[in-house]
């Protein structure tokens, strides 16, 4: 199963949200707006390329519309392995999690 | 891809310096010079060939540069701005790239034109960095020159 970094989660998990109609601006909106990380549009395209390579997404091609210039946007949703990734991965972050109280571990 | 196919040319060209070299048990300085010259040398023509391919793609996609609506606009944004964009973004990336940033701009029109242009620049030039970096590794050359590198020293 491929292996996803946090960034890549965070996309994830927000196109799993903006479905069906998450593109680059919403996506990029939506991470600041929920963890407060502004992220470049550049930054955002270049994990999305990344995870389209690895089969984790799926690309779609909508209209053009003139508030954009003329160009089209590109939808992207996660495919069923996009899926099974991001759910290991966050299976994973509950394991490390689990039993723990970050005060306690912050201080000792 | 076109830059693959010369620095796979180029790989296998070098190959038969190294035999020669190896062959005549050239000594360890004299392979390394020979891998530093070969490694200095495709670098001009990774350029040349990039820089080709830009004038290319800037004539393919002159029609995203000025959109249709562009004439009802208050303002564009910077054409050089999206030049870069255009250049150091995938090809089928592109259109949206640029649209996506369009969005933001006549966002920050509120605020006035230039500012909008400015932060235009900003958000461009904040982009560069990543999908120049996506480019480059789709595009294999470190691995091509590490792989260089790698048969030269031996």
């Amino acid at each position: 199963m491929a292996q996803i970094g946090q960034l890549e989660q965070h996309i994830l998990l927000a196109i799993l949200r903006l479905r069906p109609t998450a593109y680059g601006v919403v996506i990029q909106q939506e991470l600041l707006k929920r963890t407060s990380r502004e992220y470049s549009i550049g930054t955002i395209y270049a994990a999305l390329d990344k995870l389209e390579r690895k089969g984790l997404v799926v690309t779609t091609r909508g209209e053009a519309t003139a508030e954009r210039g003329g160009r089209a946007k590109l939808y992207f949703n996660l495919t069923a392995s996009g899926q099974s990734a991001l759910k290991a991965s966050l299976d994973a972050i509950d394991q490390l999690r689990s039993g723990l109280r970050l005060r306690e571990a912050w201080c000792c | 891809m076109l830059l693959n196919r010369i620095i796979r040319f180029y790989v296998e060209s070098v190959d038969e310096v190294v035999a020669f070299f190896r062959a005549t048990k050239g000594s360890r300085t004299l392979r390394s010079l020979v891998a530093l010259l070969s490694v200095v040398s495709v670098l001009p023509l990774i350029v040349i060939v990039y820089a080709g391919r830009a004038c290319f793609r800037l004539f393919d996609l002159s029609d995203m540069l000025i959109a249709p609506s562009n004439e009802l606009r208050p303002s564009i944004p910077p054409a050089f701005a999206q030049f870069l964009i255009i250049i150091v973004s995938p090809s089928k990336r592109a259109s949206a790239i640029l649209g996506d940033l369009q969005e933001e701009f006549d966002r920050d029109l509120s605020m006035g034109v230039e500012r909008a242009r400015l932060l235009y620049w900003a958000r461009c030039l904040r982009s560069l960095g990543p999908l120049l970096v996506t480019k480059i590794k789709r595009a294999g050359i470190i691995a091509a020159v590490i792989e260089l590198g790698r048969r030269i020293l031996g």
